[in-house]
């Protein structure tokens, strides 16, 4: 009995360092105009994706990255039924990141996801 | 034993301390990372104006002089966050910039000493050498300012604008108003529309105290280690131990005698210590005080009870131990053994799967540190296009303009593109598939095709020879036409060469682009040629901000205003070496303490086994015998980690070839030099 309970005090201890690595979070969304997904590759590794597939053909719709409250950089801009991603490091510090859609005719950024950094 | 449990009171108290600085660094700047959910949480709505920077040649002081005026005149104010990266500091930069009417961030920002004042030119940093301007942190090597909008020396970027009374959209249209009466050139744009944001709910907590339980691993092994080491001590004071119990000590009362009594009086001490020089430190600032208190008391309560748990082995051994029987050669120490055996077993177990894991890590860190200084020189003067600034340029995609100064970029400055994408299906990201995208300049400057030969429209896939089946080849073939809206021809070449990468990631441990990776050269459509984003270029100066001029100066020319924040690829690929190197070194650090955990719980095998059966040996050892065989060490010493290793294949189900043999030769010599140790134990027995 005594050997059993040892057993159990140590296999919590065991149980407690195997704690896991961090997993990448994504999410995504989809109306008439874009499928627009994020994600981050997780792990501390600093580098957050933005896709988006257009599916309306008088916009182009740029994938955009960047810290919360501050600029953010764009890439390139995707036309009808085309896919185009985006990913980009931010300051290592910052824990929200905001993931949107910019239009090639300029106006505000849509679609934005601000998210907390894994 | 006094003198032992100051020792592991000291190691306790120096952990805690240590442990506490990045949470007390977090503490004191978390703020200006999230300082638009204090203006949320305290019911400011924002609003986010981007401003172009045609303004630039405008004196900045007298810019956000007029500015700041003007906010306060119409009851609104302003902050605004800039990152970057300092070439002098070597390291990456943050600065906020508020109004002079603010009233929430000296509430938040923990200073050496004193409060902030806005409205003087003060600028308040984190390794700011005057106390009353400096930032409270521990070693933090980021850079972190703040000051008043006054001092910004750049007239545009993002501002965020909230109102303070009456009404937001009025006093902002006021605000507007003004300022272009001042300056009719200004020109902006709102950053969100509203319509569409969604964000974490997420408050702004000064302290989250979720931070306070990394480095778990750590810090569980300290105490272990720590306990480990007194019950050596433990098993040379059994005779006094059995004395105490003979006069009518219970093993409880022994146990706070010897153990618990000392280390609550020596962890009340040094840690009071430890505060009053905070206090006498702070004295200056005591809201900075009272933070840096909490996370060191917080760090140290956790070690604190964490070696209060693991200190039971010292109870379970003074119990173990009889009242007079030692004297005579008869002791009871099996349930010591058993606890040994196990946490044998359970090391064991956690040793295993981290053996090959760390192996690795040692072979990266050993890559990307001798690779270093080579890719330090390839990167020097490399530049990429970062941040996007709120330009006309954007606007004027796809025409002859847009498209000169892209081809003025090529021709002048090895502007080319080698970026890494992964295949994706519908949200569904496969990171296992990686695709290189390649543009019509990087095609050439790599020769992959001849420019006579280069068909402008079509699709290019380079594959390296023998790399993909024809399954492969045609499944990457279909997914390249998603990048473009009308079918065209994919060219499918071979190739046996290697292409250069610039990857940032990727180039710590290789100069070329991985063998089994597709590289897609997609053409532009039309109405969309010309863009630069995502692409790099060569520039003769290695210095950021001389190639931040040069860029603005062509963008200029070619009549746009600033549009990016150029940034060296060397600094974004030290981010990365910095990020890694700490991880694959702190791996190894972990691996370390689990071994000499391991290591000092074969000792208290060793030493419970002697305690168990001196007479045994000692008889052995008078006679000339060898006192224990390797089988019977092996039966009774080795087969804990036998038995861990079957209860990770178990859970882990198998091992391959390759990771059983370095398993193996790993405890085999690690285990052989301890064996040669404990032999000499056991031969000593008197």
């Amino acid at each position: 009995m005594k050997k059993l309970k040892i057993f159990v005090v140590l296999g919590v201890l065991v149980a407690s360092l195997q704690f896991l690595n961090v997993f990448a979070y994504s999410g995504g969304w989809e109306d008439e105009r874009v499928n627009y997904i994020y994600w981050s590759q997780g792990g501390g590794s600093n580098m957050y994706w933005t896709g988006v597939t257009n599916k309306i053909s008088y916009d182009q719709y740029k994938p955009c990255v960047g810290p919360a409250g501050s600029e953010y950089s764009c890439g390139k801009a995707a036309r009808k039924s085309q896919y185009k991603e985006y990913g980009f490091w931010v300051n290592n510090d910052n824990n929200k990141i905001v993931h949107g859609l910019e239009t090639q005719s300029g106006g505000p950024l849509q679609y934005i996801v601000e998210m907390q950094k894994d | 034993m006094k003198k032992n449990i100051l020792f592991l009171t000291i190691v306790i108290i120096i952990s805690s301390f240590y442990f506490s600085f990045k949470n007390f660094n977090n503490i004191s700047t978390n703020v200006i990372y999230q300082y638009g959910d204090i203006l949320e949480e305290n019911n400011m709505e924002i609003k986010g104006i981007q401003v172009k920077r045609n303004i630039n040649e405008i004196n900045s002081f007298d810019f956000h002089k007029n500015f700041n005026e003007l906010l306060i005149k119409n009851n609104l104010n302003t902050f605004k966050v800039v990152y970057g990266y300092s070439e002098e500091l070597q390291t990456s930069t943050v600065e906020l910039y508020v109004s002079t009417n603010d009233k929430y961030l000296s509430k938040y920002i923990l200073l050496d000493k004193g409060n902030l004042d806005l409205v003087s030119d003060n600028v308040y940093s984190t390794n700011n050498k005057l106390r009353n301007l400096r930032i409270a942190n521990f070693f933090d090597d980021s850079y972190i300012s703040v000051t008043s909008i006054i001092n910004d020396n750049d007239n545009g970027g993002m501002y965020n604008i909230t109102s303070l009374k009456g009404d937001f959209e009025q006093n902002f249209n006021n605000f507007i108003l003004d300022l272009k009466n001042i300056y009719p050139s200004i020109d902006y744009s709102l950053m969100y529309n509203e319509n569409f944001i969604e964000t974490n709910e997420t408050k702004f907590k000064m302290i989250d105290y979720k931070e306070f339980f990394g480095n778990k691993k750590i810090k569980i092994l300290i105490p272990i280690i720590l306990i480990f080491l007194l019950c050596s001590k433990i098993f040379e004071l059994t005779k006094k131990i059995s004395v105490m119990k003979i006069e009518g000590y219970s093993s409880l009362k022994i146990y706070w005698n010897l153990f618990f009594k000392n280390f609550i009086l020596y962890s009340t001490i040094v840690s009071s210590i430890i505060i009053l020089l905070l206090y006498f430190y702070y004295l200056g600032n005591l809201r900075t005080f009272k933070y840096i208190s909490i996370c060191f008391i917080l760090q140290f309560l956790q070690l604190f009870l964490l070696q209060i748990i693991t200190s039971i082995i010292i109870y379970l051994i003074i119990k173990t131990i009889p009242i007079k029987t030692y004297l005579k050669g008869k002791t009871n120490l099996k349930e010591v053994f058993s606890i040994a055996f196990v946490s044998k077993v359970v090391i064991g177990f956690i040793i295993i799967p981290m053996i090959i894991p760390t192996f690795i890590n040692i072979k990266n860190l050993y890559q990307i540190s001798t690779r270093n200084k080579k890719v330090q020189e390839k990167l020097e003067n490399i530049y990429f296009f970062g941040t996007q600034l709120y330009s006309n340029y954007f606007e004027d995609i796809g025409s002859d303009n847009f498209i000169a100064l892209h081809d003025y970029l090529s021709e002048n400055n090895e502007l080319k593109s080698l970026s890494l994408g992964y295949y994706f299906e519908g949200s569904e990201v496969d990171f296992n598939k990686k695709i290189y995208f390649i543009d019509k300049n990087a095609l050439f400057l790599e020769n992959l095709v001849k420019k006579e030969e280069f068909k402008e429209n079509e699709i290019y896939i380079f594959i390296k020879e023998n790399s993909m089946n024809e399954e492969e080849i045609e499944f990457y073939k279909n997914h390249s036409l998603s990048y473009l809206t009308e079918t065209t021809n994919v060219n499918i070449i071979s190739i046996n060469k290697k292409i250069e990468t610039l990857n940032p990631k990727e180039i710590l441990y290789n100069d070329y682009i991985e063998d089994s990776v597709p590289i897609f050269y997609i053409p532009d459509e039309k109405g969309l040629e010309g863009q630069i984003v995502e692409k790099t270029f060569y520039y003769k100066s290695t210095n950021d901000i001389n190639s931040q001029k040069y860029i603005n100066e062509i963008f200029k020319s070619f009549g746009y205003t600033p549009t990016f924040r150029i940034e060296h690829l060397k600094n974004l690929y030290n981010n990365y070496y910095n990020f890694y190197y700490n991880e694959f070194s702190k791996s190894i650090i972990i691996l370390g303490l689990i071994i000499i955990t391991y290591y000092l719980s074969c000792n208290l095998m060793v030493d419970t086994d002697i305690a168990l059966n001196r007479k045994k040996y000692f008889i052995l050892n008078v006679e000339g015998f060898i006192p224990i065989t390797f089988i019977e060490y092996f039966i009774k010493i080795l087969s804990p980690i036998v038995i861990g290793y079957i209860l990770n294949l178990f859970i882990y189900h198998s091992f391959s070839i390759n990771e059983l043999i370095i398993f193996l030769a790993f405890f085999t010599i690690f285990e052989l030099i301890m064996f040669l140790q404990f032999y000499l134990k056991y031969t000593k027995v008197r």
